[in-house]
């Protein structure tokens, strides 16, 4: 019965409390400390967003409290951290260790166990759950197990730590130094801090703890005024308008959301390569041209607000590469548009370009997109050479993969057809085929769809080809006077070379073979596969040396 | 219409010279005619031949690709064992297991890679003179070719004389040489010391960015070290500056408790305190490095007195496994109930490699571990009564923790011995005395009557009958070190009258004070002395007793006010402590001695980033008078002695007495090659991003070692990440650095890779090569084609 009752009482807080936060958290209004606001950070300094953006994500993953903003949160959990308390704020990404948490945790409880249920759907759970004993020997238990739960058992434990306030406080390093010098260390707000400040910081957290909004909002107002203001116009304190800038590259996302517009471009360009509907086709292509020109501006955007060009992280790398392809797509398009050829460069650019997006959309975690500085190795010149051309090769890799399954498909129809598809591929491979392929007005018996596709695969491996080779020469040549040696067996290493390998045997085996279309398709296919390998479990499941690209 | 050939004639050409060769191999071998002149005459041009025609094919160069291609992929991410690829778990690799034991670098220079690469050379060379003339539009393929041929005798080359290994170089020594006495050194490490004379020295501070505050110098960055001086007489310290030996000043201590040290210009008129006594900071140089993935044995014989007699002598060791164990005997090791303990043999025999070798007779490695480490157990046995016991506690049924208790240490049992201890007794009185104490008592004296206090912890004040004093205990805290004393201590408040008060009533009862605001500790201060009080701790209120009886364990409690008990206990049954907690004796052993032995870590345990660095090997040796074996743990760099041992890496030599009665001092760790020269760290720096050095690596945008070439004292090398420097035949790269941490300021050592790389530019020019013929063939070739078909196409219109 006192069970029963507790728990409404539990209940109608929690309902009242929510109602109250959800009121107050709309009232207050982030937006000057997000424009104008900037916070020191591991050797860069970043907006006050982007900071809490990328602060949030050690707690709760990519998970948001209540659908409140980071902003928010973060200030809400370092004013007031007893509304936070039994609450499910910790994200475990792991879901066998999701399991095993909820067999140990106490859910006498209904309530409890619901939360469970929720916990093991959405990963988040409270910090008292976790530092129930129970769960802590069964955490400490496993963690023995040091290459499956060691590195997920410390993500728990660094995400409790970071919701402490006082790990929060110290991370809000605010203060520039007065001397405006590059190398001098930013600061919290301390004792030394200009009395101002040290007031209006005063009467924010009375009022965020009495849910004054209109005081919190007049006092963040005037502290996004008077924090950018103590570095003296300084260079080392970021114009408002790149921070605003930064903010809102982060708020909508990355950007990311730009793949839908490559979905709308693939839906056209495919029914226009199939059927040959000409205005959807231009319609097509215009749509694709936006979305390259959109994801183009995206990665300028982010090399603006970073300070560097954007290929240092699995995310840049990843979302550079489909604007690559994206450009590569169009200059083809341009050069084909008078061929049969038509369509297939930008759909294949396209797929890439939705693929990749997607994958950076679906996988923050992993992917992550969060600015840092470059570790010392990557300063040199060979990491904008060496990088992207691997990286354009491997996007090429993956948009000669469409052209090559569309062949398949092509091939599987015709065969259930029983119709024979052995000479369809392109007389002459490669980029001679481009100059072969006889323009769509100009009637041709000898060009089929499965020429122009074969004939499109073949201009994307050959090209693939040498840049991935150049590349690896290139990784060679930075490993040489990085590492102090040119080729060291690292599985990165070994790997792009037998991505290499698969496309040495593709041109040789298609020298041979009757069905060339065929192999051909089918090698390119293996080859997206092995640069996959490479680029996912690699990179993610086999350490090395590589471990950051 | 061209006739398509027969199939048997449309198989590579190596068939049509095949087939008489093994006709031929048939009617020799069926005449006996092998080894005879037309065995020669015939079989060799046959299988030159058809061997020829093979190496013409493009299918077997396709072979040889997918063959490196399967090659390749079972060496670098091993083969999957499970569908669940992303999991670590799911890979094992092949050249990791037993038999092979191959680095990647070893299984990509095996015989079967080799040969692979060489057939695909030989392969490529025949099919282009063979079948591709050398023509514009063959140029490309050519090219390819070559540059891959080329590409692949730079390989040969670099690969052949590669020589990798590191060199860790300390930023500085600390040479101290006393009037009439041998010069003693160490090297530059927080709290590092040594030995010279009657006076110990210990290195109590660095600074790596010292601002100096003198003369023309002023405002200069150098690398301080503080080193503290201990003698009979006097202490003080020395503060040394890296290349400023003229500002060497000594820090002594004063009278004043304001400022306990002072400069000793200011206090005895002069920079030192001993002018006598040489200290100076001097280049920690080196001339050897260690090699990548070798293994060696460094041995040197020590006097009765454990003094090594000659510098470590290394002796190779050549096929060491590297990733599994070897072990025959289960018993040289402690067992973990997750090892399997299935004995894998090892007898690797290492070779003196010098005269000077203290031992003429071969090690034999006898074991191998890849992730143990040496722990000292209690045994039974021996003649030595040291009462050792093993007690299991249980909370439920999930939380276990294992307790071991000595009777006569307590300090070395892992419980708090305040609450739970080990007493040895050797009689019933003994044991019911030892009852009768196990409970705290408090006692007050009013107006000369004693009064027995109840100590229970509630929050009200019980009145001491009529006296109108009232008290309640707040705390008890047992076994306290006080500058040296061990106390314990009842805190009571009092309550007469209006007034409250809190009085610290110690066991030692000269020790009593009242709390009063404001006041300092010393000397005994009272709110009220009318009343005085005594306290006297009880025991721990779970002791465990054992000595009145062989085999008889009895388990004394006093853990609710007012109620004891007392159990004899059975082995491995449990004795509910309270209602959750319980109580199991696991062994007692009366008689004790430590053993020492490797604790081999159950594989998924293991940190795969630790790689060999937690190794170790058993090592036998026979001699005429007898046999030895030892367990040395694996070093990373073969340290002289304890005092060139920088942080984070150890150091700990295993001394044996041989059979024939001499000392040596064993060491298991690297080989050694020569540097060709001596070099020495003259500065370490760090360059920072925005914000500065904060001791995080995210705010690190270079690190750079000044290195000196002690050979020619001008040439300095700035080496850093991306920059390496070449000296002789060795490039140096930057490697590893001594971060920043609480215990110190860090940057007093580097480490540099150290290679040569012989045959990268042509290595470098095949692939130039290579690239220059896929652009011409693939791109200049078609142009070419195209233009001269439209000059036939002209030329037919015309």
């Amino acid at each position: 019965m006192k069970k029963g009752i507790a728990l409404i009482l539990f209940l109608l807080s929690s309902a009242t409390s929510f109602a109250q936060s959800t009121e107050f958290e709309d009232s207050v209004d982030m937006s000057p400390w997000s424009n104008r606001v900037a916070v020191f950070t591991d050797g860069r300094v970043k907006s006050f967003e982007t900071f809490a953006r990328s602060y949030m994500p050690y707690i709760m993953g990519s998970r948001k409290y209540q659908s409140q903003e980071a902003t928010f949160t973060y200030f809400d959990m370092l004013i007031r951290p007893e509304r936070y308390v039994g609450k499910d704020i910790i994200f475990v990404k792991h879901k066998g260790l999701r399991a095993a948490i909820i067999a140990e945790a106490d859910t006498s409880n209904p309530e409890v166990q619901a939360r469970m249920d929720t916990f093991m759907s959405r990963g988040l759970v409270s910090r008292e759950i976790l530092q129930e004993e129970a769960v802590r020997s069964l955490l400490n238990r496993l963690r023995q197990d040091v290459r499956r739960f060691a590195t997920p058992i410390e993500q728990i434990e660094g995400a409790i730590s970071a919701t402490n306030p006082q790990m929060m406080w110290n991370a809000l390093q605010l203060i520039p130094p007065d001397s405006g010098l590059f190398l001098q260390p930013w600061n919290i707000i301390g004792p030394n801090t200009n009395s101002e400040i040290l007031l209006a910081w005063e009467k924010l957290i009375v009022a965020w703890q009495n849910e004054d909004a209109t005081t919190v909002n007049s006092q963040l107002e005037m502290l996004s005024v008077l924090l950018p203001a103590l570095a003296n116009n300084s260079e080392i304190y970021p114009p408002s308008s790149k921070l605003k800038m930064e903010s809102f590259y982060f708020r909508m996302g990355n950007f990311t959301i730009i793949w839908l517009v490559y979905l709308v471009s693939i839906v056209l360009l495919l029914m226009a390569f199939i059927y040959r509907f000409k205005r959807v086709g231009r319609l097509g292509i215009a749509i694709f041209v936006f979305a390259v020109l959109l994801n183009t501006i995206t990665v300028l955007w982010r090399w603006y607000v970073s300070g560097r060009y954007p290929n240092t992280n699995m995310f840049e790398a990843v979302t550079t590469a489909a604007c690559m392809g994206g450009l590569f797509g169009i200059l083809m398009e341009y050069f084909v548009r008078k061929t049969s050829m038509k369509y297939v460069f930008s759909l294949g650019a396209a797929m890439a370009g939705m693929v990749a997006l997607l994958a950076v959309r679906l996988y923050p975690l992993e992917l992550n997109p969060h600015i840092s500085n470059k570790m010392p190795v990557l300063h040199d010149v060979w990491l904008y050479i060496h990088v992207n051309f691997v990286i354009f090769s491997y996007c090429l890799i993956f948009v000669a993969a469409v052209s090559a399954s569309i062949y398949l498909i092509r091939r599987f129809i015709l065969k259930l057809n029983h119709k024979d598809g052995t000479n369809d591929y392109a007389r002459a491979g490669g980029v001679a085929s481009l100059v072969e392929v006889r323009s769509e007005n100009k009637p041709s018996q000898s060009i089929n769809m499965g020429a122009v596709l074969d004939g499109a695969t073949m201009v994307l491996v050959e090209l693939a080809f040498i840049l991935l080779w150049t590349g690896i020469s290139m990784g060679a040549i930075w490993a040489d006077h990085s590492w102090g040696r040119p080729w060291g067996w690292d599985p990165k290493e070994v790997f792009a070379l037998n991505t290499f390998l698969i496309f040495v045997i593709l041109i040789h085996t298609r020298m041979k073979v009757k069905d060339k279309g065929l192999w051909t398709a089918c090698l390119a296919l293996i080859g997206c596969v092995v640069m996959l390998f490479n680029w996912i479990i690699i990179n993610f499941t086999i350490s090395g040396l590589h471990s950051y690209a | 219409m061209k006739r398509s050939a027969h199939p048997v004639f449309r198989l590579p050409g190596s068939l049509l010279w095949l087939l008489p060769l093994v006709v031929a191999l048939i009617l020799f071998i069926r005449f006996d005619g092998v080894g005879s002149l037309w065995w020669y005459i015939t079989i060799v041009p046959l299988t030159a031949l058809t061997l020829i025609d093979l190496f013409t094919t493009v299918w077997l160069g396709i072979t040889i690709l997918s063959s490196l291609f399967i090659y390749s992929s079972i060496g670098s991410s091993g083969v999957p064992v499970s569908i669940f690829i992303w999991e670590p778990t799911a890979w094992v690799n092949l050249r990791e297991m037993r038999g092979l034991e191959m680095t990647e670098f070893e299984w990509f220079h095996w015989w079967p890679f080799k040969w692979l690469i060489a057939m695909l050379c030989l392969n490529m060379t025949i099919v282009t003179l063979r079948r591709i003339p050398l023509t514009l539009l063959t140029l490309g393929v050519w090219s390819i070719h070559t540059g891959v041929i080329v590409l692949v005798l730079g390989c040969l080359v670099y690969f052949s004389q590669k020589v990798e290994g590191d060199v860790l170089i300390s930023r500085r020594r600390v040479v101290i040489q006393e009037p009439s006495a041998q010069p003693v050194s160490m090297v530059v490490t927080p709290g590092n010391t040594i030995q010279a004379g009657d006076r110990t020295y210990t290195i109590t501070g660095i600074n790596p960015n010292w601002e100096l505050m003198s003369g023309d110098d002023k405002g200069k960055q150098a690398y301080t070290v503080t080193v503290s001086v201990d003698g009979i007489e006097e202490s003080f310290m020395r503060q040394l500056i890296a290349g400023y030996p003229e500002y060497t000043e000594d820090i002594v201590q004063t009278d004043d408790p304001k400022q306990p040290m002072a400069r000793a210009k200011n206090i005895v008129g002069r920079a030192l305190l001993d002018e006598e006594l040489d200290m100076r900071l001097v280049y920690d140089a080196k001339d050897e490095f260690l090699l990548t993935q070798s293994g060696a044995f460094y041995l040197r014989e020590l006097s009765a007195s454990g003094t090594p007699q000659t510098k470590w002598i290394e002796r190779p060791i050549h096929n060491l496994p590297r990733f599994n164990d070897y072990i025959d005997d289960y018993d040289d090791v402690w067992i973990s109930r997750s090892v399997t303990q299935e004995p894998h043999t090892l007898s690797l025999a290492v070779s003196p490699a010098t005269t000077e070798d203290p031992i003429e007779q071969d090690l034999v490695v006898t074991s191998y571990l890849r992730y143990a480490f040496l722990q000292p157990k209690l045994m039974g046995g021996g003649d030595t009564l040291s009462p050792t016991a093993w007690i299991t506690l249980r909370k439920g049924n999930a939380v276990e923790q294992s307790v071991q208790l000595f009777a006569f240490d307590k300090a070395s049992s892992n419980a708090d011995t305040s609450l739970m201890t080990f007493k040895w007794v050797k009689t019933d009185e003994e044991l019911n005395a030892l009852q009768n104490s196990l409970t705290p008592k408090l006692f007050a004296v009013v107006g000369e009557k004693e009064y027995a206090l109840t100590i229970a912890n509630t929050p009200d004040f019980h009145p001491i009958e009529d006296t109108g004093y009232s008290y309640k205990v707040i705390a008890m805290q047992n076994d306290l070190n006080i500058s040296g004393t061990m106390v314990s201590l009842a805190q009571v408040e009092l309550q007469h009258g209006d007034e409250t008060w809190v009085r610290w009533v110690f066991d030692n009862q000269a020790m009593n004070r009242d709390v009063i605001e404001g006041e300092t500790h010393e000397g005994a201060t009272f709110v009220d002395e009318n009343i005085t009080m005594t306290y006297t701790p009880g025991g721990a209120p779970i002791t465990l007793v054992g000595g009145v009886e062989d085999g008889k364990y009895t388990l004394l409690t006093a853990l609710k006010e007012g109620e004891q008990t007392s159990t004899t206990l059975e082995f491995g049954v449990p004795i509910q402590l309270t209602k959750e907690v319980s109580f199991t004796l696991e062994r007692v052993e009366p008689y004790t001695i430590s053993e020492t032995k490797p604790t081999i870590v159950p594989i998924y345990q293991r940190d795969p980033s630790a790689l060999n660095t937690l190794s170790m090997v058993r090592v036998a040796l026979a001699m005429e008078e007898g046999s030895i074996s030892a367990w040395l743990p694996y070093h990373h760099y073969p340290f002289e002695s304890g005092n060139e041992v920088v942080r984070r890496f150890q150091y700990r030599p295993t001394i044996v007495q041989l059979p024939d009665g001499r000392l040596v001092e064993m060491m298991f760790s690297r080989r050694k090659a020569p540097l060709g020269s001596s070099i020495a760290l003259d500065s370490f720096e760090v360059d920072a991003h925005l914000g500065g050095f904060t001791g995080r690596t995210p705010s690190i945008l270079n690190w750079r070692s000044l290195i000196r070439t002690l050979d020619e004292p001008n040439v300095m090398l700035a080496v850093s990440v991306n920059d390496p420097k070449q000296y002789g035949d060795l490039w140096f790269f930057q490697s590893q650095w001594d971060p920043p941490d609480s215990a110190s300021p860090g940057l007093n050592y580097t480490v540099l890779g150290v290679g040569n790389r012989r045959g990268v530019f042509q290595m470098l020019f095949g692939s130039c090569l290579a690239v220059s013929g896929m652009i011409w063939a693939f791109y200049v070739k078609p142009m070419i084609k195209r233009k001269r078909q439209q000059a036939v196409y002209t030329g037919v219109a015309s």
